[in-house]
């Protein structure tokens, strides 16, 4: 299948570049120039991009590019490269034309300097080279505060955080549906599992959970944003609305890193602050005449959360090299360009034995390789004007080590050793023990994309474009999965559902192929209105899933559309709307989740003597694999207007996103019925010898159980308004304003009805209903912030120094339900239903209490109703870079400098007030 | 003249580093506060200068004046100190510290003088006893503390920039500093404290024929979190909030039990600077400060314990006479503090019934605690350039420091006055590629009067008397002489000038032998503290710092 679709696209494309006709020449022109440096010396592999029709092209080695097929009229063209400030050049082409571009060295003593995200763009967050070092960022989670609605907080890098979009909190279906893409490959965790109780989330594993490994660690939750440096990055876009058709298994945007590439200087980047010491270097070379271009690069990050905390630190390594070369040829051009990444994480704890009361280990190794090759043709006179070849492939070794107490908390531990269903011998536990256990996983992932761009003008004022191509992904892990060293120590022996894991590489790989096509058409009148109109579809199948799947046979349809009209010029205004339908494909884990072994002691016989006891339990297994899943899917929907005064400039965007099938472990129940033998027979001696089935009373038990399955029933609902108000330049105080913020409103349930099996005794037998609730509980969460950026900028000083005020003025939680405390259906052990009738409700409310149905009431306590609302508070940060010299630069940066918190009363009637800590750092820049 | 002009410069912009290390971070890795070294090394001049700059204005005068290239300042330093026999206990008995940093002046023609420091540094102090919070003596008594002690680190981040600018007759300046010191205890019980301080100030002066008169308002805020984790078995009751000599509160101790304190100290200040004509054969320099600190804290239930009020008044005088050859000099510098502490009191009830809230109000107020200060300077001297190579100074002064702490309850006092008379001697010497200079400084500290009334009553009960109240007092009373000396090169490489320092410092000397605690000490620890009879007072100082001029 994949084989045919691919040769399909290979046919189509070949076809497009060898026939079609030219577009004619009349109303399309050829602009050619050439970038240099303000020192006369060419920029080699700028970007030059025409903005009107985002056709862009890589300039060669010495600064020479061409761009076809623009319309007679004014373009914007701007070119940007590593090292430079993106420079915009206004050309009117009425015939083909020769422009030169000259780009100056970012410098804070040019008299224009851009630190915020580019306000160009409305329909995406761009963020260049100069903002992303003035941010003096970590990671790439640093970079993500000059969006509109993010909030300040401390960076945590010995902590997983989730990546959070258009949202108030987190939540995992979000963070794994963010796509990151570096150089136009994504970067995906969907290979990594760690099915282990205790680990992997799920409702009765989260009791357990071994605290040390699910704070710093994540499955099903997405990229880990500690892991990608900065340092390599020369530009990031980040769009949260409705993504292009080119972009699959995503559900909440996308964010786009390029990669440095070209020649620069060589830099050193050192950078300290109260929890991280980071080391950079890097320089591009140029090879040779004909030979491109390779820019290189890596930086140490040393991080430690709490200074205290010897033996829990964090380090990161990272290298990137970076090739680049373009050749004329006689049709066009093609240029290649080749990255390979590094990453090499280490996180390591160690409790002391007198604080933690006994020594526990926990390590991370983690390192993962990546590759990225692509070659780009651009064509002249074809049809197909561009078409990208791009495959990826990485590599991810990543091991973690625990070495854990167990400890007995009253009654002994024991545990079964039976890999099959029955009746078996269990052991008893020591009261006190240690457990060791490794998690083990080797992603690789592969990833090819053929993309083609077309464009054809419709007479002098519109413009059709069209990008079309496939993708193709393999995700296999190759890992031992999660590996205990002694079965007979186990990890977790409190939760029955322990389970016997397999090996990762025993699972089948994930692949899936798809097809996209985008059509954008541009209209521009001579008053320079614009409409623009985007549609797009995806269609994606997974390939390699066992028949019965669903997802095996119902390939994934997105639609995808953008529309926006743009009026005037003086005071020109601009509507935006958006729908779509983005959708994250399960992973691994949910689509292989491990059988649930459930053991339970028909027998439990302890004495003091060893040789006196016996365990019999007995196992059911249970597959929890679900293969009715279906992706998770995001409806968006968002509509926007935008207005631009001179250089007063404002943006509001409103949207609704609806993810309704987000991937959630929930508990099952199931009836379960063994033999009993826990009452011994009247007249049996049992002292001084094994104990027997014989010796103790037959009885059948019947019981409920419950095991995770991997369900669409999260629900996460996102209302919102973003907005950006950019005030011209204040020249008395040499002050750029930006006001940002955002209204999100977003409320997390579940769209399964609630199940309950109360754990209680009646009659000495154990509870004989599971009742079903529709209660709807939901958690609802507001919050509206002001970002209020002061960018004072004095070029003969070369400073730049920030004020940033962030206010909240509303920050709400509550808990919400439909009050329904009463259950809508009991089943029964045998699986009969029965309905919930005014009698049984009578017998609930029974007083004096009836046990039997009391326990069914689930009410929630008012209290538990109240709205969280914290009074409206500040904080107000600062930065400053200063250049020293040509070669040098200084930046220093004081988080919560100042902060207002008034004290309130909390949804638990606590009087509380939030404290804040400042946060602060320095950084030098050398140039070579 | 350039490299007069250059040096000076570079004096003053090391006075004003030093200064700052002095005032914001070597209050933690000096020594103790009563550091005479400090007093008794700079020149004339650059003290005049440090003073001076103090003023956000006068950089861009004295730019205007000289006319001088930006000059920019990269500086590491390295420092270590170890003391023998009494130390102060809330400081330790030994520091080492580390400094990096760079300042740069900045001068576009025609808008101003833009002068930017920052710096990092890293130290650490060894074997603090009942005390956890960063420079305890702003907070005194009101000090967070535990009985078992440690060693503790330090990272320190200081940015200062001031501005200056004429417009018309009027030199309008204005300053911000910001730093802050994370300090950490790795054993335990942990402790960590996040320090900062924010400042800011604002001059206005006119220069007329040849008078400087400057105004400068400045205000301030310094933030202290303090939180403490992991303590061992045994160690849970063995936290304690004191608030004055020895008297202590356990329940609302703020690091018993994961609870943490904010403490904040907000300061106004004005000062007032005069400064005849520089070149006129008599210079002299006065300066009147006054400044008033204001300290509150807040437990993690927002109750507000604690208060204290400082007033501290600082006058100066500095005479010049310019001569051919020599330059005669008299300066004397004051400090008077006086310092009162509240104690609240705090009531909780039920605020809202209907909703059953709870809230805290504040039924009472004691005044217990009171202390004055005064510190004075007074120092005589000439240098002497006999030829353009060579300069030569020597001086006399006298220090003297008198300090009373008392409390209302139980009328607890103490009472010191000590004088440290001091010589000091200079000499320079220039050559083609570079200046040499050595300076030596002796003095004898010797106690002129002392007294300790702390007569504890109950004795049922264990206090901390020993710990806070006399420790401190007896590290006060010690006669012992003091060496210092320190020598520095200059060596111009064209564009640039590495300048390399080195200097120590000597004490020797002994507790009085009638200073002796006799009582018994309440709560007894394995932290080292100082013993209750005399002893020794010596301590050892060396320290070198490296610079790059360009």
């Amino acid at each position: 299948m994949t084989q045919r679709i691919i040769s399909l696209l290979l046919i189509i494309s070949s076809v497009f570049t060898t026939a079609y006709p030219e577009t004619p020449r009349n109303i399309s022109y050829t602009l050619s120039g050439h970038v240099l440096s303000t020192e006369g010396e060419p920029v080699s592999f700028a970007i030059v991009e025409d903005e009107q029709s985002n056709r862009r092209t890589v300039c060669d080695i010495d600064g020479n590019f061409e761009i076809t097929k623009l319309r007679k009229g004014r373009h914007t063209i701007k070119a940007s490269s590593l090292g430079y400030k993106t420079t915009r050049l206004q050309v009117n082409i009425s015939r083909n034309s020769n422009i030169t571009i000259k780009m100056s060295p970012l410098s804070f003593s040019l008299p224009e300097c851009e630190v915020m995200a580019e306000k160009i763009n409305h329909e995406k967050t761009v963020i260049n080279q100069t903002a992303i070092e003035y941010t003096q960022p970590t990671s790439l989670a640093d970079v993500f505060l000059l969006l509109p609605g993010s909030v300040y907080r401390k960076n945590t890098m010995g902590r997983f955080t989730p990546i959070s979009v258009r949202q108030v909190g987190s939540d995992s279906n979000t963070a794994m549906g963010t796509a990151i893409i570096t150089d136009g490959a994504p970067v995906t965790e969907d290979g990594t599992r760690t099915q282990m109780v205790g680990i992997t989330e799920s409702t009765s594993g989260r009791y357990w959970g071994d605290r040390q490994v699910t704070a710093r660690n994540a499955v099903n939750q997405g990229s880990d944003t500690r892991q990608i440096s900065t340092d390599h990055i020369q530009k990031v876009e980040i769009k949260h609305g409705i993504s292009s058709a080119r972009y699959g298994n995503l559900s909440s945007g996308t964010i786009n890193i390029h990669s440095k590439q070209g020649v620069s200087p060589l830099r050193i980047r050192l950078k300290t602050d109260l929890k991280n010491k980071l080391a950079y270097a890097g320089k591009g070379f140029r090879l040779g005449e004909n030979s491109g271009t390779l820019h290189a690069g890596a930086d140490l990050l040393k991080s430690s959360d709490d200074p205290r905390e010897l033996m829990d630190k964090y380090s990161r390594f990272t290298a990137q090299t970076y090739y680049n070369n373009k050749w004329h040829i006689s049709s066009g051009s093609i240029s290649f360009n080749a990255r390979l990444s590094q990453t090499v994480t280490a996180n390591k704890m160690k409790t002391d034995e007198l604080t933690e009361e006994y020594e526990e280990e926990y390590q991370k190794d983690y390192s993962r390789t990546a590759l990225m090759l692509k070659g780009t043709a651009d064509f002249k006179d074809k049809f197909i004007d561009k078409l990208e070849l791009l495959f990826s492939a990485d590599y991810t070794y990543d091991k973690i080590k625990r070495h854990k107490m167990v400890l007995a908390s009253s009654s002994p531990m024991n545990i079964p050793l039976a890999w099959e269903e029955g009746e078996h011998e269990g052991i008893y536990l020591p009261g006190k023990y240690y457990s060791d256990f490794k998690i083990d996983n080797k992603p690789v992932n592969l990833y090819f994309l053929l993309d083609a761009q077309s464009v054809v003008n419709l007479g002098r004022t519109a413009m059709l474009s069209f990008e079309y191509g496939g993708d193709f992904r393999h995700t296999k892990n190759y890992g031992n999965g999660a590996v205990i060293d002694d079965p007979e120590r186990p990890p977790f022996p409190y939760n029955n559902s322990y389970m016997r894991p397999r090996r990762n590489k025993d699972i089948p790989a994930i692949i899936t192929s798809a097809g996209f096509l985008q059509t954008n058409f541009r209209w521009t009148d001579k008053r320079d209105n614009t409409l623009k109109l985007s549609l797009g579809g995806r269609i994606t199948q997974m390939m390699n899933l066992p028949s019965n799947y669903r997802l095996a046979t119902h390939p994934v349809i997105e639609p995808r559309l953008n529309a926006s009209y743009h009026i005037g010029k003086k005071i020109r205004n601009g509507l935006r709307v958006g729908y779509g339908e983005e959708n994250k494909l399960p992973t691994l884990d949910y689509l292989y989740p491990e059988k649930v072994y459930k053991d339970f002691y028909m027998m439990n016989a302890y004495t003091n003597k060893a040789e006196n006891r016996r365990l019999i339990t007995y196992t059911n297994i249970y597959d929890m694999t679900n293969p009715s899943l279906r992706p998770a899917k995001n409806k968006k929907i968002e509509a926007g207007w935008d207005m631009t005064i001179g250089k007063f400039s404002m943006s509001i965007t409103a949207f609704h996103e609806h993810c309704g099938t987000g991937f959630q472990y929930i508990g099952q129940y199931y009836p379960l019925t063994y033999d009993l033998y826990s009452k011994v027979r009247p007249g049996t001696d049992l002292s001084n010898r094994k104990p027997q089935k014989e010796d103790y009373i037959k009885e059948e038990y019947k019981t409920f159980t419950s095991a995770p399955r991997a369900m669409n029933s999260r629900k996460i609902d996102k209302k919102g308004i973003e907005y950006r108000i950019i005030f011209p330049r204040i020249e008395l105080l040499k002050t750029n304003i930006e006001l940002n913020g955002a209204y999100y409103k977003t409320n997390y349930s579940s769209s399964l009805d609630e199940y309950y099996y109360p754990h209680v005794m009646i009659a000495d037998r154990p509870y004989q209903y599971v009742a079903r609730y529709q209660n709807k509980p939901s958690n609802e969460y507001t919050r509206l912030n002001t970002n209020l950026w002061f960018n004072t900028h004095l070029p003969r000083f070369g400073m730049m120094f920030t004020n940033f005020i962030q206010i909240i003025w509303r920050d709400t939680n509550q808990y919400k339900d439909k009050h329904n405390f009463y259950p809508v259906e009991l089943i029964a052990h045998d699986g009969t239903i029965i309905p919930v009738t005014q009698e049984i409700i009578d017998r609930i409310d029974a007083e004096p209490i009836d046990r039997e149905y009391t326990v069914l009431k689930r009410q929630t306590l008012p209290i538990k109703y109240t709205i969280n609302e914290k009074p409206v508070s500040l904080i107000w940060n600062i930065k400053a870079t200063k250049d020293l010299s040509r070669y040098a630069r200084l930046s220093f940066f004081a988080n919560a400098i100042l902060d207002h918190h008034p004290k309130y009363v909390s949804g638990q009637q606590i009087i509380s007030r939030d404290w804040t800590t400042p946060y602060f750092g320095v950084e030098l820049f050398i140039n070579f | 003249m350039k490299k007069t002009i250059l040096y000076l410069l570079l004096l003053t912009c090391f006075t004003k580093a030093g200064a700052q290390d002095i005032n914001e971070i070597e209050k933690i890795t000096n020594a103790h506060s009563d550091d005479h070294a400090s007093a008794i090394m700079p020149s004339a001049e650059s003290l005049n200068y440090s003073i001076m700059l103090l003023n956000p204005d006068y950089r861009n005068i004295l730019r205007s004046r000289k006319d001088t290239a930006p000059i920019n300042i990269i500086k590491s330093s390295l420092a270590h100190d170890k003391k023998h026999g009494d130390f102060l206990h809330y400081l330790g008995n030994e520091y080492q510290n580390l400094q990096i940093g760079g300042s740069g002046n900045f001068s576009p023609k025609d808008l101003g003088t833009l002068h930017i420091h920052a710096s990092y540094n890293r130290s650490h102090r060894n074997n603090i006893s009942w005390c956890i919070v960063t420079e305890p003596e702003k907070y005194w008594p009101y000090v967070s503390s535990d009985s078992i002690g440690g060693n503790f680190k330090y990272e320190s981040y200081q940015f200062d920039s001031d501005y200056g600018i004429q417009l018309g007759k009027i030199n309008i300046g204005a300053a911000f500093n910001f730093s802050g010191i994370q300090s950490y205890r790795e054993t335990d019980p942990r402790v960590l404290t996040n320090l900062t301080k924010v400042g800011a100030k604002l001059s206005a002066s006119s220069i007329n024929n040849g008078h400087y008169y400057s105004l400068a308002m400045g205000l301030g805020r310094d933030k202290q979190y303090q939180t403490m984790s992991y303590w061992r078995p045994g160690q849970q009751d063995r936290f304690f909030s004191l608030h004055g000599f020895g008297l202590y509160d356990t329940y609302n101790s703020p690091v018993s039990f994961g609870n943490s304190r904010m403490n904040y100290i907000y300061h106004i200040q004005g000062r007032f600077t005069y400064q005849s004509p520089i070149k006129r054969k008599w210079n002299i320099t006065a300066l009147l400060e006054y400044r008033k600190d204001m300290l509150e804290t807040e437990e993690r239930n927002i109750c507000n314990l604690y208060n204290v009020d400082t007033h501290i008044l600082s006058p100066y005088l500095g005479i010049i006479k310019n001569g051919h050859q020599t330059k005669w000099f008299l300066t004397n510098q004051v400090e008077l503090s006086l310092r009162q502490g509240k104690e609240n009191f705090y009531d909780r009830y039920l605020s809202d019934p209907l909703n059953n809230i709870y809230d805290y109000r504040k039924i009472a107020t004691r005044r217990g605690y009171k202390y004055h200060k005064m510190r004075s300077n007074t120092k005589v001297g000439f240098t002497n350039s006999p030829s353009p190579r060579v300069s030569f100074g020597f001086s006399a002064g006298l220090l003297t420091h008198y300090m009373k702490e008392a409390h209302s309850l139980d009328d607890y006092m103490t009472e010191t006055l000590s004088a440290t008379p001091y010589l000091k001697t200079m000499i320079k010497y220039r050559h083609k590629t570079g200046t040499i200079g050595l300076r030596l400084a002796y003095g004898r500290h010797t106690m002129l009067r002392n007294k300790y009334q702390v007569d504890i009553h109950n004795t049922e009960i264990q206090h901390l008397d020993f710990q806070q109240s006399f420790g401190p007092y007896a590290y006060r009373t010690a006669d012992y002489d003091m060496t210092l000396a320190a020598i520095s090169y200059a060596h111009n490489l064209g564009r640039q000038t590495i300048i390399l320092d080195i200097h120590a410092k000597l004490l020797r000397g002994d507790r009085l032998k009638d200073v002796a605690y006799t009582g018994e000490i309440g709560y007894k620890s394995t932290a080292p503290t100082i013993t209750p009879q005399a002893d020794r007072h010596n301590e050892e100082q060396v320290g070198t710092s490296l610079s790059i001029v360009f």
